[in-house]
Parts: structure tokens; sequence; C-alpha cells
């Protein structure tokens, strides 16, 4: 079945458009609607509608949709498609037996097809010309007498050719539309046509260009061909040049070869030479080198050479000399007789000849000079050379007609050295009785000078210290570091420390292990030039009076701890009081026994103050100094005295002008009482509201601690005594009664042991300053 | 603490011991008196005190020989010892600082608030 229906499918396909068959297909069916609506007319037969409705189908069968692709408007297809359309339906109609009804019908199918057939024009044409055929015949089959042509059969086929333009329209606009469809389709494949096209061009373009390039790179190829050829030639030629180098270098080597036979024999002459030459060097400097004069000549008193001394003591250059006769130059100043009796001695007896000759130098001045000749023989015994050597003795000869006028000046001299030795002697014996053992030494520390007195004091013998270094014989240190001895004489000559406070002390270790304590000074020696010669240095045992001041010492300690253990006792009786730890005090007791605390503490005030003083006074050795930072210690007692500061009303001004860092050399305790008196003076001694101003600064290695104060003053006729001891002035008396007059003396003792210097300024009602001077201490002592 | 802290006044002064007993056995110490130096070793033995208040000058033994006896005790040594003396020497003060003593107080130069402040000071640690 499906062989038979693609066959007649591919017939069709070949020979027609298969659109048509589907509007065929179509119209057909309309036709049977047609027929149906119609078929009460006379001519509509039942069976027609069957033959439509039949070839309806068979149509639409035939239309296979896939093929509608065909280009619709090809002419001759549808020309054949109307045949053939034709052909067919005649063939059924006539085996079917159609009748005259059925062949207008044919035509009114094609009538109804014309649209299909192109355009509005053809179709109308088409429409009416089968209209007019059906009508022909009609005409035709009623003249014939089958038909009659009445009103009624003239309209249906009026109406029939009506209905079909009808039809026909519709079925346009829906292939019109079809159509447009289609042309798009065209247009776009004429637009993939063009693209093609284009890329064809692309395509040939690029092959041009790769054609093209291929043509470049080939020109490129020929190039570098060329120029490998090229390069290929030049190093053919410098393989060339190689080969001959290497006949050139192998040429320069065979002569490089006889160059250095030749530079050998060459080294070897010079050799022999140069050590022929060290020889006659080594003569020369010899010669040079002496101070005698060496002169050689030949047999008949030519020089030959000359030396360096020969030159300075002749006056005449060796090439003034060389191939003269001497007597011509230097010689010829003394008598015949004596040039024929050296020659004599020279030449006949050829033996040598020694005496003294006065000569003349080249600038006239005349000299003695101790000669000798020695002639030198050769093998026959012939003189072959003179050697001469003078010695220039005129000084030595001068020189020792002065000792000997020297020698009887000596003697006179001798007689009055006598005399000041035995002025010196007495001078020394002196010396040797003072009591205090001396010790003088040289600027080295050489010992020139040691006593009776230090014989004893050190245990050491005067012969023993006389030449050594002073401390070979003084041991001294100190009484805490017995271990290190301090050199005294050494520090003192080399600057580094003065021993100038009065009476430094020390201990000493004598030779026989004992050790005494001392007292000494030391100073320089100078000569009338004011020169320094040497140090001298004074010592003293002083071991007694220490025992002294430790027995006073003691009784002072005992004196004060007998004072201040009553007076403990009442302070501290006095505080039971006053806080009421023994009952409650009555309101008039109070005031009684606060009069009676306040004295207590000017006497345990008085106690200290006495101690201090007479400690100060015995020059003990107090406190230990140590670096104490200026700056810090006054805020201390300020900060420590503000409770005084503020109960006095006045105000305090600290001015340290950058010199935080400074430091000085001093005890620290005694420092803050220092400082702390001089304020404390200050503050008592001003009035309400006034000011006290400290200022530290520092100038030439010296630190000022000025303390200035707005009070009452000091007036001029007792400043002098401000720092005696227990004095104290008027006005001072009448603002505190309260005060022992130690104060100053104290501060003043502190600050001078540290080196240092206290005073003031002051104008009475105005107030005053008190200035205390220090040196600055530096870290690199 | 149910023992009040015990303080061990060594001073010959009887009238100085008034004061001690009087003011510290209000601060609610208990206080307990020698009149010289072996006193206040055998004393420093039996009650075995938390702080010794040591004079210096006293019969028998003074202050120093105490002093060197109780630190050289194996058992004494831990008592802390403040010296109240009226001796004002720096070898003095200098000794007894070498001996082990935690301070040295001149008793004219102090008000007792002092005293007690340093009491109250070494009892606490």
């Amino acid at each position: 079945m499906k062989k038979i229906y693609d066959f007649f499918i591919g017939v069709m396909n070949k020979y027609t458009t298969g659109v048509p068959f589907l509007i065929w297909g179509f119209y057909g069916l309309v036709m049977a609607v047609f027929l149906i609506i119609f078929r009460d007319y006379p001519n509509v037969r039942f069976e027609k509608l069957l033959y439509v409705l039949v070839l309806s189908t068979v149509w639409l069968i035939a239309s296979d949709v896939t093929k509608r692709r065909e280009l619709f408007n090809k002419k001759i297809h549808f020309i054949v498609d109307s045949l053939v359309y034709v052909a067919i339906f005649s063939a059924i109609y006539y085996f079917t037996g159609g009748s005259r009804g059925d062949l207008s019908f044919i035509f009114s199918l094609i009538a109804v097809s014309a649209p299909l057939f192109g355009t509005w024009i053809e179709t109308m044409i088409l429409i009416w010309a089968s209209g007019m055929v059906i009508f022909g015949i009609d005409l035709t089959f009623a003249f014939r007498g089958d038909v009659s042509l009445d009103h009624y059969h003239i309209g249906s086929m009026i109406l029939r050719i009506l209905v079909y333009f009808v039809i026909a329209g519709i079925i346009k606009y829906f292939q019109i539309n079809y159509l447009k469809e289609l042309e798009k389709a065209k247009e776009f494949q004429a637009t993939i046509l063009e693209k093609n096209k284009e890329l064809e061009k692309a395509k040939a373009s690029v092959d041009d260009q790769i054609r093209e390039k291929t043509k470049e790179l080939q020109e490129q190829n020929n190039y570098l061909e060329n120029a490998r050829k090229v390069a290929a030639n030049i190093l053919e030629d410098m393989m060339e040049s190689g080969n001959k180098l290497q006949e050139q270098n192998s040429y320069l080597e065979d002569a490089r070869k006889a160059v250095v036979n030749i530079l050998e024999d060459v080294a070897q002459s010079e050799h022999d030479l140069s050590h022929k030459t060290l020889e006659l060097e080594k003569f020369q400097q010899a010669a040079d080198a002496s101070f005698d004069q060496i002169a050689i000549t030949n047999p008949d008193g030519i020089i030959l050479y000359i030396n360096d001394a020969g030159e300075e003591i002749t006056g005449y250059s060796k090439e003034e000399s060389i191939g003269k006769n001497p007597g011509k130059l230097w010689g010829g100043q003394v008598a015949r007789d004596v040039y024929e009796k050296m020659w004599n001695t020279i030449k006949v007896d050829k033996s040598p000849y020694a005496g003294e000759i006065t000569n003349k130098r080249k600038d006239g001045e005349k000299y003695l000079a101790s000669i000798r000749i020695s002639p030198i023989l050769d093998k026959k015994g012939d003189v072959k050379f003179y050697v001469g050597v003078e010695r220039d003795i005129t000084e030595e000869r001068e020189a020792q007609v002065q000792i000997i006028r020297h020698a009887a000046e000596l003697q006179k001299a001798n007689v009055s050295i006598e005399k000041q030795k035995e002025s010196v002697e007495s001078i020394l014996r002196f010396l040797k009785s003072i009591g205090d053992g001396v010790v003088a030494t040289d600027m080295e520390g050489r010992v020139i000078f040691f006593n009776e007195a230090a014989e004893k004091l050190t245990g050491a013998a005067n012969e023993k210290a006389i030449g050594n270094y002073a401390w070979e014989t003084l041991y001294y240190f100190k009484e805490s570091d017995p271990k290190t001895q301090i050199r005294v004489i050494k520090k003192f000559l080399a600057g580094e420390e003065k021993f100038n406070r009065v009476s430094d002390r020390l201990m000493l270790k004598r030779k026989d292990g004992a050790v005494v304590d001392i007292s000494f000074s030391i100073s320089y020696i100078y000569d009338k030039n004011k020169i320094k010669q040497g140090c001298i240095l004074v010592m003293r045992d002083v071991t007694e009076e220490r025992e002294l001041e430790k027995t006073k010492d003691n009784f002072l300690s005992v004196a004060a701890h007998q004072l201040r253990t009553p007076l403990s006792g009442i302070r501290w009786s006095l505080e039971m009081l006053l806080g009421d730890d023994v009952g409650k005090l009555p309101e008039e007791a109070h005031e009684v026994v606060e009069n009676i605390n306040e004295n207590t503490m000017r006497l345990i005030n008085l106690v200290n103050d006495l101690l201090n003083v007479s400690r100060i006074n015995m020059g003990k050795v107090i406190e230990p100094a140590s670096p104490v930072g200026v700056v810090e210690t006054i805020s201390a007692v300020l900060k420590s005295g503000e409770g005084f500061v503020a109960k006095n009303k006045v105000k305090i001004v600290f001015d340290n002008d950058n010199n935080t860092e400074t430091k000085v050399f001093i005890s620290p305790q005694h420092f803050f009482e220092a400082i702390e008196n001089i304020v404390s003076n200050a503050i008592k001694y001003t009035p309400e509201l006034g000011t006290i101003k400290t200022v530290v600064s520092q100038k030439d290695g010296k630190v000022r601690i000025a303390i200035a104060d707005s009070g009452i003053g000091i007036p001029k006729k007792e400043q002098e005594k401000m720092f005696s001891k227990f004095f104290r002035a008027q006005n001072a008396i009448q603002k505190d009664p309260d005060g022992s007059g130690l104060g100053l003396s104290v501060v003043k003792s502190f600050i001078e042991e540290a080196g240092g210097t206290v005073s003031f300024e002051s104008e009475e009602g105005k107030g005053t300053t008190f200035f205390i001077e220090l040196p600055v201490y530096s870290e690199s002592k | 603490m149910n023992n009040p802290p015990c303080i061990l006044i060594a001073e010959d002064d009887k009238f100085l011991v008034k004061v001690y007993t009087t003011k510290l056995s209000k601060e609610g110490f208990q206080v307990e008196v020698a009149s010289n130096g072996e006193e206040a070793l055998k004393l420093a033995r039996e009650k075995n005190p938390d702080l010794i208040f040591c004079d210096l000058m006293m019969p028998i033994k003074d202050g120093f020989e105490v002093l060197k006896e109780l630190k050289a005790d194996t058992k004494l040594k831990k008592i802390k010892v403040v010296i109240l003396s009226n001796l004002s020497q720096e070898e003095d003060k200098k000794r007894v600082m070498d001996l082990g003593a935690e301070e040295y107080i001149v008793k004219a130069n102090v008000p007792f608030s002092e005293v007690i402040a340093l009491a109250k000071k070494y009892l606490a640690k």
C-alpha cells in the first residue's frame, strides 16, 4: 500500500507542484458544502456530492503537505497541473457516467481553483472564462433541447459565478499571505546566498593574503639564504686568516726563544759585574763611613780616590782632588824637610809613615792633622799604591790646652766649694733637728732629702730612702682601707690631688708593721726662676692627739647621752599629759604644759647643735661624701618644710634653671641640713605673705644656690659676725628668741668641708640672700 | 589572732619604762620589761616576743651585746630588734645596723607617737 502511495506521490511531485492538490482538496470540501446547501436545486444530485467528496479526498491525499517547498510560480508546472487535473477528472467522470451537469461542474472547479494560478487579473479572467465555458456548454445543450435556459437557469449560473469570485477572493487572500511567507523564505535564502558569496569573497581575499604572505616569506627566506651564504663566505675568510696567524705565531715563538737565550747570556755577565760592583761598593761605604780622611794615590802621589771625610776635612771636593797632587791642594804648609822625611820613609824605605802635619783647607783655614801613610806593594815588591789616613786633630789639641787651663781654675774653685759645703752642712743639721718628718723629692718622686724625724716615724733608714721613689719608703693608707697604699707624693706631683686641706690625715705603716696616725702637709719646691723642682712633705705623728680627740668625743657623746636621757623622759611624759593618757588635763594646765614642751624641745635642739659643732671643731671625719643631686636635695628640703611654710604663710619659688642633673660631692646629710638651715631661717625671718626664692645656677664649673627672702634682713654692723658660733643679730632675737645661734656656723663648716663657700647679701628691712657655692661634681672623676 | 602581739622593752630608766608600758598597752600590745641586758636575753628566750625595743646603755650587758647574742641564736635571731638610744654617734649607728638591727632611733629626737608607729610597722609584717 505504502509503495503505491509513494509512487503516486512521486509522480505528482515530479510533474506538478503539490500545492494545488491541497487547494483542490480544500475546494472540493467547499463544493461539497456548497452542494449540500444547494441540494434542493434541481440539478444538484446526491451523486455529485459523492463525486466531489471522493475527488476531494483523492486530491488531499495527493497533496502531501511536505512537498510544498517547491516554488509555486513555475508557470510550466501550473499549466501541466491544470491539464493533468482536467485529464484525470474527465477520465474519472467519463468512466463513472457523468452528465452535462457534471461537465459544468468540472469547469466550476476550475473556476474555483483559479486563484491559485496567478495574479488577481489572471484569476478573474480564468473565472470569467470558466463561467463563459459553462455558459457556452449550457447554451449548447439548450440548443440541443437537453436543457431549457430559463431565468432560473441563468440566475443560478450568475450566482455560481459570483460565489466563485467570493471564494476565490478569500482563497487568494490566504494564498497571498502564504506567498508572503514564502517570499520571506526566499529572501532569507537569498540573504544566505549573499552571505555565502561574501564568505566566498572573504575566503578568496584571505587566500590572496595567504598567498601574498607566502610570497613575502619566500622572499625573506631567499634573503636569509643569501645572508647565510655571505656569512659562510666570511667565515671561510676568517678561517684562512686564522691559519695565517697560526703561522706567524710559531715564527714569533722561535724569535722569542732566540731572544731568551741572548738575555740569559747578558744576565750572566751582569751578575758577574754586579758582584764585582757590590764588593767595590762595600769598600766605598766603609771608607765613606769613616771619620778619618782616607786617600789612595798612585806611586807618584796622584790621588786616585778620596773618601767623604776627606772632602769635609780638606774642603776640596772629590772631583777637585782626584787626579791632583795633595801637596798642591791642602799640603805644602810646612817645611820641606818634613816632606822629604815622609817621602823617604814611604818611597825608599817602603814602610809606613806616621806624624803630625799642618794643612790648609780650601777656604784657607789651617788645621792640624795626624797623618799615617802606608805603601801597598805588588808581588814584585814595587809600590803600587799609597794609602793615606789623616785625622783633623785641631780641636782635640785645643781641648787639651783648655783642660789644663780649667784644672788650674778648678783648683781655685775647690777651695770655695769646701767653704760652701760647710754652710750647707750646717743647714742640713738644722733641718735634721726639725721635730717633724721632712721628705723632699724631685719631680719624679725620688727622695732627695729624708730627715731624722722621718726616719724615726717610718722606721726606714735615710740611706735606703734617698734616691728611691718616695712611696717605696712611705706607706700611707686610709684607716678604712689598710690594704690600699695611697702614694701621696706621686699623686701630688702628678697633679691628681692637691692635699691642700690644712693637715690632711692618713695612717702610716712603719717598716716594723706598726701603724701611726699622721697629719701631713705637702707643697712644691721652686727654684729661683719659679720653676718646680720637686716637692716637700712634712708629717707629724698625731696619734696622741687623736687619742685625746677620741676621749673628748667620747666625753661629748656621754655628755649628750646623759643630757638626752632625762630630756627624752620629759618629752614623752609631756606627750602623755597633752595626749590625756593619764587622765584629762584641765584647760588651764594645757597652756602651761605646752610651754614646758616648747622649752624641752629647745633644750633637745641645743644638745644636738652643741654636739654637732663640737664634733666639727675637732675636725672629726664625719659623714662620707658622695655625689648628691642639688635640685633633688633642695626639693626634699622644701617638701619637708611644707608645714612650716604653710604655718608662716609665705610663698616659695624654686628656679632650677635646667640644672636638674647637676651634682656636688658632699655628705648628703650635711648638704640637706645646710640647705634646711638656710631655708628655715629664710622662712622664719620673713613676715607673712613674703616670698622665698631659691635659684640654682651654674658657672665656671661651680654650682650656685641662691636663697633669697623678703624678710627682716641683717643690719650692716652685725653682718661680719654672722657665721660666728652662738651669734644672733638683735633683730633676729626679737623675731625669734629661741634660736641657738649655731645654725650658720654649722652650715659654713659643712659647706667648706666639701670645698665650697657660703656668703650672703642683705639689707635691713628688705631681705637677705644667701649664696652657697660648691664645685660641680662630674662623673669623669 | 588570740594573743596580742608581744613587745619586749629593754630599758634601765624606770621612768621611760612607765611611758612605754602605759602607751603601748593602750594600743593593745602585751609589754614585757627588762631593766638590763642579761634580763633582756632571759625574757627573750622565755616569752619569745614579736618585737624588741632595746636601749644601748644598760648595766650588766649593754644593747650591743644583747643584739649580738640575739642574732647569734638560731631561735632568737628571727625576732625584729629596734634600737632606741640617746647616743647619736655614726659609729654606734653603723655598728648596730651591722649587727642586724632593723632601725636606730634617738629617743630624745622623736615623739613617742613615732615609737608607736614603729611598733605597728614591725608587728604588721
